[in-house]
């Protein structure tokens, strides 16, 4: 039985109409999957409650509440249970970035000066995602290897 | 006040952030894939202009007259 590839789903919260256009591009490119996306936290909450991305890309200010909110809602597991979360911000502040260690992130990216890197990040786990779902996909091959 | 130029500075922020992005300014890329696509000079547009509409607003909430 062949299961199919799967893409890297991604969930986007972002309130700037020009970044977000520019990581859907930038996931699409990569191979991957945008979910969905929201410009504020209480959306993003609800709509990631019943959603599983691989990755969620997070602002700290919305249009509607923070970025810390929704990286909550994701450590205490009531949404995007799973999800790496990635801080894609121009707000880098120590105290922002420990914050939102803190809450869960396992990425933080300066927006004015880390676009590249989470472009890669992207990239890099989309292919590790298709490697991953296409090993699967082979009969008799052992998992977690290659 | 001050939340609303905070706002729009980041508004402009995020504008250049894209820009630069769309526009492959990293050293470590090399000059001959430096080739903007179609769509790509169009976002580098939209960012641009997006950028300059929070200057705009920005200037009009600091006080400043529009020159011409």
């Amino acid at each position: 039985m062949i299961n199919p590839v799967k893409p890297l789903q991604v969930y986007v919260v972002e309130d700037s109409d020009i970044v977000l256009r520019l990581l859907t591009s930038a996931i699409e490119s990569a191979g991957g999957e945008l979910m969905g996306a929201a410009d504020n936290a209480e959306q993003a909450i609800l709509e990631l409650q019943n959603l599983r991305p691989n990755l969620v890309m997070i602002d700290l200010v919305l249009a509607g509440g923070s970025g810390f909110e929704v990286l909550n809602a994701i450590q205490a597991g009531g949404a995007g249970r799973g999800a790496i979360g990635v801080v894609f911000t121009n707000h880098v502040s120590t105290e922002d970035r420990e914050r939102s260690f803190l809450l869960g992130a396992s990425y933080f990216f300066d927006k004015s000066t880390q676009g590249r890197q989470a472009l890669e990040l992207i990239n890099k786990m989309a292919a590790e995602q298709r490697g991953r779902t296409s090993t699967r996909a082979e009969p008799g091959r052992p998992s977690g290897q290659g | 006040m001050e939340l609303a130029v905070s706002k729009e500075l980041y508004n402009v922020m995020d504008a250049l952030a894209a820009l630069k992005l769309d526009l492959e300014c990293e050293p470590s890329i090399p000059g001959d894939v430096l080739v903007l696509s179609a769509a790509k000079s169009r976002d580098a547009c939209a960012a641009l202009a997006s950028a300059m509409t929070s200057i705009k607003k920005l200037a009009s909430m600091l006080g400043g007259e529009p020159r011409h």
